[in-house]
């Protein structure tokens, strides 16, 4: 899982934070269900990403 | 946004919990987001004679500070002052200054006390929102007699 947001700001700046995640298992591994959360960003979701797909959230703050 | 009490470096973590479908087996992992906080500041004076009267040829002093920290990229001011009949834009450096010096002469229709403004509008390049000076205005008594 990555977490990526610029590389500066400042204070009163609206920021947009993109969380990407990967299901990098293998073939032989049956569905999985991810659960993301992130306090700041008040996320808190359930997904199943399929194996080796991405599923990324991208949120302004 | 970022908040006001935010400190530098500006980090934030998501978590994520995968489960397998029929087996108990759990993975976790988490990633965490840093952001580089600069903070710009500015400043500017304008200074005059403490006295003088109508008629009188005066001479104001502005000067704009960039008091930014040395994470803060390239600034650009905006000076405005209508009664100088100033309007110009200039790149000041991290901790250094630009002044300006112009002459008035005190009008007829000057009142006491006799104030003018400066105002600067500073940007930041690549970011959007502004920084503004308080207002500065020196006031220059009118000597009458």
């Amino acid at each position: 899982m990555t977490k990526t947001g610029p590389a500066k700001s400042k204070i009163g700046d609206t920021v947009t934070y993109t969380i990407t995640v990967y299901n990098n298992s293998d073939a032989d591994t049956p569905a999985m269900t991810f659960n993301i959360t992130d306090t700041m960003l008040s996320i808190n979701e359930s997904v199943v990403i399929a194996m080796a797909a991405t599923m990324s959230l991208t949120r302004p703050w | 946004m970022i908040p006001g009490t935010a400190t530098e470096p500006f980090s934030n973590t998501v978590n994520v919990h995968a489960t397998v479908a029929g087996f108990p087996n759990t993975y976790d992992d988490s990633a965490i987001c840093t952001i580089n906080l600069f903070v710009p500041a500015i400043d500017v004076t304008k200074t005059g004679p403490a006295k003088s009267k109508i008629g009188d040829t005066v001479t104001y002093t502005i000067t704009v500070y960039n008091n930014s920290d040395a994470d803060t990229t390239a600034m650009t001011f905006n000076i405005t002052d209508t009664m100088l009949s100033i309007n110009e834009s200039v790149v000041i450096a991290n901790g250094g200054n630009h002044v300006i010096n112009k002459t008035l002469v005190i009008p007829g229709t000057a009142t006491e006390p006799f104030s003018n403004t400066v105002n600067v509008h500073a940007t930041v390049a690549g970011f959007r929102t502004p920084m503004m000076t308080p207002p500065s205005a020196p006031l220059t008594c009118l000597d009458r007699r």
